[in-house]
């Protein structure tokens, strides 16, 4: 039997997950809705060193939270699906714009790679972006392409390949985990940090929602999600945030 | 302008400001869905945004931030705390 990845591509709006969708799935593509909502959803698939991949085209957000359908939809994949790689399309030309999201991705403990697309459109407009550096800092794999030339969809598909063979080896093999999972972790500060950490505390506590980030939950829990404070609060525990102890900011 | 005001420290709600001028973002009093949208979309403190259209009383006006330009509504840019530059 071959063996089979599933990938999602994640982005906002006009960064080109369409057009990356196109090129690396070709004709091969079908057209569905997600279950129970109005989300189109886009899937394809094509083959790659004998391995086969599914990816999904997820609707492009500019954030992953509780206020849209199409948001909730996108977190509630990478989250309850948990396919094996989430590829962040990023355009190059409007870089620090997207890295918000980029963070949101990484907070959701997902394996992430950035495609970064439109680089000739940013080289163009004077941005020249240092791709080692970006690596290092988000630590995650950064792959440029131009979507609409078809460039660097080669190289990219050789990349996915081979995150998508790690990811499956840190499931494998707990041993290896830590090695191999040197994740960056965004610091909200002192204060904030702080109550992060008794939350997190107190949903760890909760055995149904281990099978989610727990930092990730404490995040939103802060800042109000209505999705997270419903999972919560289903399980009576007492949250350490009150209204009023962010005062003076 | 009839008054005058300390310029280091003024502060105005983000629709006060005229087409051309350049001002700072110090907070933002939008909350929920269209507080979230303006954070992604890069509206965050310190952040530097030029207006560029901005006529009283017709939406929307205009500002460039990060190289982009995006449209607001009134009610919403009256929600952001400014520093002029």
């Amino acid at each position: 039997m071959t063996k089979e990845y599933d990938i999602v591509l994640a982005g906002q709006p006009n960064a080109g997950k369409s057009t990356l969708f196109n090129d690396l799935t070709g004709v091969r593509q079908f057209v569905a809705n997600y279950p129970g909502v109005t989300v189109e959803k886009r899937g394809g698939v094509y083959k790659y060193d004998n391995t086969k991949f599914n990816v999904t085209d997820l609707p492009g957000t500019y954030s992953l939270t509780a206020y849209s359908i199409e948001e909730r939809v996108a977190r509630a994949i990478i989250l309850e699906e948990k396919p094996d790689l989430t590829i962040h399309v990023v355009d190059a030309s409007n870089l620090a714009r997207n890295l918000y999201f980029t963070f949101q991705l990484i907070e959701l403990d997902r394996p992430v790679l950035m495609a970064l697309n439109m680089v000739d459109v940013a080289k163009a407009r004077g941005v020249d972006i240092n791709v080692e550096k970006l690596e290092q800092e988000m630590k995650i794999p950064v792959m440029p392409v131009i979507a609409n030339k078809n460039k660097g969809i080669k190289e990219l598909k050789e990349r996915i390949f081979r995150s998508c063979e790690t990811s499956r080896q840190t499931k494998v093999e707990p041993a290896k985990k830590e090695e191999l999972e040197s994740k960056m972790v965004i610091r909200y500060g002192d204060v904030m940090e702080e109550y992060l950490e008794k939350s997190e505390h107190e949903i760890m506590k909760i055995q149904e929602l281990d099978i989610l980030p727990a930092r990730w939950l404490a995040i939103k829990w802060m800042e109000n999600d209505t999705e997270v404070e419903k999972l919560i609060r289903g399980e009576k525990i007492s949250n350490p945030i009150l209204p009023g102890q962010f005062e003076g900011d | 302008m009839a008054f005058s005001k300390d310029v280091k420290t003024e502060t105005v709600s983000l629709n006060e400001i005229q087409p051309g001028e350049k001002c700072r973002i110090r907070s933002i009093q939008l909350i929920g869905a269209e507080g979230q949208r303006l954070l992604d979309m890069g509206f965050i403190r310190g952040a530097a945004v030029e207006v560029i259209r901005n006529a009283p009383f017709a939406d929307p006006l205009e500002v460039s931030l990060d190289g982009a330009k995006i449209s607001l509504r009134h009610h919403e840019a009256k929600l952001l705390t400014v520093e002029k530059q």
